[in-house]
């Protein structure tokens, strides 16, 4: 059942609450606290750059906001020991930021840190910096009290002579600043004129207001329920939102709402709105889910139970005929008529037509009937049915419309559409060319033109003849529509389960002739004043267009109207910026390229954002990597591209962002990348590479090709400590020699296991052993040269799991005994690896030569020094022996090497205990 | 140990290196109880299938091109609760291995594990046990040591009982489930009972931190695996 998918959709929907709309106001209020990144609820100023950003200072510091997230702009080393208070920013060309501080200083923003230009003041009540100009020159010049002063590019202060064009200046910005939403000088609230001429006032005690010649004013309701909203300042942005500084409430937007909700009780929980029509008089008629309807006028509201009898039946379908009568079909139930004020069974005696969906009337008269029952007509009291034979029979029917010269057209739930008249229907649609997916809604323009909205397919035109369909590849923002409607100004208005979206009919009827032609899709949601962004479809009308001209939609969260007229495209083309290239996952620093990579294929992935701060979440993407594909990849509103395996070459990212009104970026923001050749090529790698597959392969010489490597990885480690590099080693050793060494073994093992008891049984038995062990070497490298694995933990986890492995093929059990807490501790590589190659040297002597039966493996942390304990129960020697020897001579050198020692306890025939021991450092130490 | 007749296990492999995933089919088709249902290179081919084809075992490789395997297992524990998934991984990366554990899976096996290393890993997780090393184990009793701090409704205040921290505690100091069982004077069916136990009460532990997890991890794959 179609409907009950519906409703089930609309059950799991669970809208965010941060846009509120208030019907009477008109406008949306979002607002970003601290929980939102806001660095504090405090905001003291607000202010645009050139470049597009919004600066906010709060009282936690100053923050860059690209409409997602707040970046805080932190103190350089030495300005961090003052207290920086920010009272006010300004913005000058080029993307510069001026930020004044209560103690009379000012700083500048650059490159993301601050740059001090006038010191702060060491007195009670300093003069502030209130005014910061620009002139035609490019000039800066600022008022601190009585004061002017000219700032230099380089940042260099020089107090100037009052001027008349410097007095003229600051008259005009003064005067603009006090329409602009700050109270400069006079103690009162801000006052600001938005574009439309409105004016808005904050007040302490009235809150915010927005007033118009003409017109009540308008009192903004912030979602803060029962505070005042204190107000510092109000920003008119670029695209006309209102921005608000609050002291307590952190800062809020405010923009006009581009849909209303109309005056009806819909507060009440028992009301939840499908089908809804505007009748001959005026008078609105919405059927409540919950059963009933809801007669509606701006005057009144009333509820009227259509239906007798004991069943609680909501009505499926609304139609109102030529001579102004009321039909009401309830959900699988009976047809109704009002008739003198009340509401009378139809059709008692058949039970035909019923459980009707949808109802029309056609040029002549004819009312006709669609629903679960299939198709029924009535007229001069005959009702008739459409069986098999005349093209219908058995169909769920879901919309009926009159159609141009005097016929009707049908959808079904499966997604066929029928046309025809009382002689009889052909298919016009089979359900295929629909995905099987329901008709939702039907507009028939002409006879040449039709459109059919369905739930799950998007929009479908029919020229007569053939049928077009529309979806995500011609940028329709959501394939679950719930109605088409027409406002009479050339535009096609959808209903959809994700908002309400708007497109130009001719453009539409271009792109259908060419597939290239653009489609600007406008699509209605939360940020727009929705309450609730799914539209409410399975009855009819599931959408009106009312005798004013605006279009009314039930939604889940209530009815709501749009005024076409007023629709405005948001036409500020949205400014991009990247924010950040990853080559291989190291990061590139510097705003400009080339990003160089490191040899080989490699994974590129670009950050980045685009400033449309009426609807951020509204602004899509479109990227391309020029030199590997020209064309431009939609990557719908995720703020990364990643590119994977890029061949070595040059290319240039770009990427351009959409807002949600379908306006594009002027310019793309591009990077250029260069991915330098493949590491395999050069000469050691495929040598050493080489020569250790196949030696592993054959069982000989493996031994001498792992070393070589691990001499060369770790002479490489050494030579270059950059963790980048090693990052590398490591994941190429992963992808590529890693899976085919352990292809190998995996291969070895099985051949083993099928020689069993043949010649090749030994051969291949040593194969398999020793290319386990390659592969459990090779493990080790990757262990070692991961920057990830810099830790303590895990180099006694790693240890404790290499001693398991490696006594396990000697069979000797391992006693494990670690420390409950082993401290969040950096280690350095070289340390790291000292410390394990020092303990499986020391595990190896106990396989070859103690004769142990069981080994214990304690470590534990005391005053900072990690002590590893490694003890057997096997033969033990002589101490003296302790000292010389070669291996244990090693032993000791390594754990030197890594800053650590090494003590060991033996007797002979009383085990051996190696005492391994390293000095933490505390974890700032390392890290800086 | 096969018993005669004994029932059919369907296996699936998802591992995205062709060869690799041709060897652990071979392992898997050299036991006559083991089925091989198919070869799937990326988690979501995996998941598009696993529905058609419920095998009772996968062996699902950790590091998976697109989705990772941390995030698959999730996925069809979520659909499937009672398919057992082991992991597959070349290196023993324990952050990762743990985290596949927490999302549902009930054990790990190294790939150059030997063939019957990975039959009996999967006999094991078939006749309702679970293998558990001792790294993994001291992972656990850390992972429930700290609270779950969650206000999501429904989330299960999950606790170990006495007897799996007892068992969790011996197999952190590297005794075997027999020798465990012996010191605690019950059956080694018991422990191993105890341990499947212990991962689904990791898994239900860990759900609500899981979505996190789930990211992390996938953070984690992109550098520098």
């Amino acid at each position: 059942m179609r409907i009950f998918r519906i409703l089930f959709l609309l059950l799991l929907t669970v809208h965010a609450g941060v846009a509120a709309a208030t019907a009477d106001s008109g406008v949306v209020v979002r607002i970003w606290q601290s929980q939102d990144g806001l660095p504090s609820n405090v905001v003291r100023s607000v202010v645009q750059s050139s470049d597009g950003y919004l600066w906010v200072a709060t009282a936690e510091g100053l923050a860059r906001f690209d409409g997602f997230e707040f970046e805080l702009i932190e103190p350089e080393s030495e300005l961090r020991r003052f207290r920086l208070v920010f009272s006010r920013l300004f913005a000058t060309s080029g993307g510069t930021v001026w930020a004044a501080t209560y103690q009379g200083g000012l700083f500048r923003v650059r490159d993301g840190g601050l740059e001090r230009i006038l010191d702060n003041i060491r007195s009670p009540r300093p003069p502030l910096v209130t005014q910061l100009v620009e002139d035609a020159s490019g000039s800066v010049f600022f008022k601190r009290g009585p004061d002017i002063g000219k700032i230099d590019h380089a940042g260099k202060v020089e107090t100037v002579a009052s001027a008349s064009h410097l007095d003229r200046l600051f008259g005009e910005d003064l005067k603009r600043q006090a329409e602009r939403g700050r109270a400069v000088e006079s103690g009162g609230g801000p006052v600001l004129r938005d574009r439309v001429g409105r004016v808005w006032t904050a007040g302490a005690v009235s809150g915010l207001t927005i007033s118009e010649p003409g017109r009540p004013p308008i009192t903004v309701e912030f979602p803060q329920r029962g505070q005042a909203f204190v107000v510092n300042e109000m920003l008119l942005d670029r695209e006309g939102n209102v921005w608000v500084a609050s002291p307590l409430n952190g800062l809020a937007r405010v923009r006009h709402a581009r849909v209303d909700l109309p005056d009806i009780d819909q507060n009440s929980t028992e009301r939840s709105f499908s089908a809804l029509l505007e009748d001959h008089a005026g008078v609105w008629w919405i059927a409540n889910r919950r059963g009933g309807l809801v007669r509606w006028t701006p005057e009144e509201t009333r509820d009227i139970e259509f239906s007798t009898s004991r069943y609680y039946r909501p009505a499926a379908a609304l139609f109102e005929d030529r001579d102004a009568r009321l039909w009401v079909a309830s959900r699988d139930g009976s047809v109704f008529l009002q008739e003198n004020g009340a509401f009378l069974p139809q059709f008692s005696k058949t039970q035909i037509p019923s459980k009707v969906h949808s109802i029309t009337q056609d040029a002549e008269g004819t009312m006709w009937f669609g629903g679960a029952q299939g198709l029924a007509s009535y007229a001069e009291g005959k009702v008739l049915q459409y069986g098999k034979s005349v093209g219908v029979g058995e169909m769920d029917l879901t919309v009926l419309q009159p159609f141009p010269g005097g016929k009707i057209i049908a959808g079904s739930a499966s997604g066929r559409v029928l046309l025809g008249d009382r002689q009889g229907f052909a298919t016009i649609a089979a359900p295929e060319i629909m995905n099987h997916q329901g008709v939702s809604g039907i507009l028939a323009v002409s006879a040449r033109e039709v459109w059919i909205s369905t739930l799950g397919s998007g929009l479908f035109l029919w020229n007569g003849k053939t049928w077009r369909g529309f979806g995500v590849d011609d940028g329709l923002p959501d394939l679950r529509l719930t109605c088409v409607l027409d406002d009479g100004r050339e535009n096609l208005w959808l209903g959809s389960l994700g908002g309400i979206i708007r497109i130009e009919r001719q453009e539409l009827l271009a792109r259908a002739r060419d597939p290239e032609a653009d489609a600007h899709w406008l699509r209605l949601d939360h940020t727009d004043g929705l309450p609730s962004r799914e539209c409410i479809g399975g009855f009819q009308p599931a959408g009106w267009r009312a005798r004013d001209g605006r279009l009314w939609f039930p939604t889940g969260g209530g009815v709501v109207r749009v005024r076409p007229d007023l629709v405005e495209r948001n036409k500020v083309p949205p400014p991009v910026y990247l924010q950040s290239a990853r080559a291989n996952g190291v990061l590139h620093l510097g705003e400009t390229g080339p990003v160089t990579t490191d040899p080989g294929r490699a994974r590129l992935e670009f950050r980045f954002v685009g400033l449309s701060f009426s609807a951020p979440e509204k602004t899509t993407y479109r990227a391309r990597l020029k030199g590997l594909d020209e064309s431009w990849r939609e990557l719908g509103n995720q703020r990364v591209a990643a590119f994977e395996a890029v061949p070595p070459g040059k290319y240039t990212f770009e990427v351009m962002a959409v807002n949600g009104d379908g306006i594009r970026s002027l310019e793309p923001a591009r990077i250029s990348v260069v991915v330098k050749p493949h590491l395999w090529e050069t000469a050691w790698f495929y040598l050493s590479a080489g020569v250790l597959v196949l030696s592993a392969a054959a069982g000989t010489g493996w031994f001498g090709a792992r070393m070589r490597m691990k001499v060369r990885i770790q002479a490489l480690k050494i030579r270059n400590a950059r963790e980048a590099e090693r990052a590398r080693i490591a994941r190429d050793l992963h992808d590529d020699l890693g899976a085919s060494l352990t292809e190998i073994s995996i291969l070895a093992a099985l051949a083993a296991e099928d020689a069993v008891k043949t010649p090749l049984q030994p051969s291949l038995d040593q194969l398999s052993a020793k290319a386990k062990h390659v592969v459990s070497g090779l493990d080790e490298i990757v262990w070692a040269v991961n920057p990830r694995e810099d830790t303590l933990n895990s180099l006694i986890e790693y240890l404790a799991a290499f001693a398991r492995e490696f006594l396990d093929i000697a069979r000797i059990p391992l006693r494990v005994d670690i420390a409950q807490e082993i401290p969040d501790c950096p280690l350095a590589a070289s340390q790291r690896h000292g410390v394990f190659l020092a303990a499986r040297e020391a595990l190896n002597n106990i396989v070859k030569h103690s004769g142990a039966t069981e080994v214990n493996l304690h470590a534990s942390i005391t005053d900072d020094v990690l002590e590893l304990r490694l003890q057997d129960n096997g033969c033990g020697f002589e101490p003296d022996y302790a000292t010389g020897g070669n291996g244990l001579g090693n032993l000791r050198t390594r754990m030197q090497e890594a800053g650590g020692d090494c003590r060991i306890e033996t007797y002979r025939r009383q085990g051996t205990t190696v005492f391994l021991t390293l000095p933490l450092h505390p974890a700032a130490k390392l890290l800086s | 140990m096969p018993a005669a007749k004994e029932t059919i296990t369907d296996v699936a492999i998802v591992e995205d290196n062709a060869a690799l995933g041709n060897g652990l089919r071979k392992i898997v088709e050299s036991a006559s109880d083991f089925r091989c249902v198919g070869v799937w290179t990326s988690a979501e081919d995996a998941l598009k299938k696993i529905d058609a084809f419920r095998p009772q075992v996968v062996l699902m490789d950790i590091n998976l091109p697109g989705m990772s395997g941390i995030e698959a297992t999730a996925r069809i524990k979520r659909y499937l609760p009672e398919l057992q998934v082991i992991m597959v991984t070349v290196y023993r990366d324990l952050d990762q291995i743990f985290a596949a554990l927490k999302a549902g899976a009930s054990g790990y096996l190294l790939k150059r594990s030997t063939p019957e290393e990975v039959r009996q890993a999967i006999r094991d997780v078939r006749s309702g046990g679970a293998p558990m090393s001792a790294e993994i184990a001291r992972r656990v009793v850390e992972a429930f040591h700290q609270p779950v701090i969650s206000d999501a409704p429904g989330s299960e205040d999950v606790k170990l009982s006495k007897r799996e921290t007892e068992i969790l505690e011996h197999l952190t100091k590297g005794l075997a489930n027999k020798e465990i069982a012996d010191r605690l004077d019950i059956s080694v069916e018991t422990v191993r009972v105890h341990l499947r136990r212990v991962y689904e009460k990791l898994h239900v532990h860990s759900r609500t931190e899981a979505a996190m997890k789930f990211r992390d991890s996938k953070e984690d794959s992109r550098s520098p695996f």
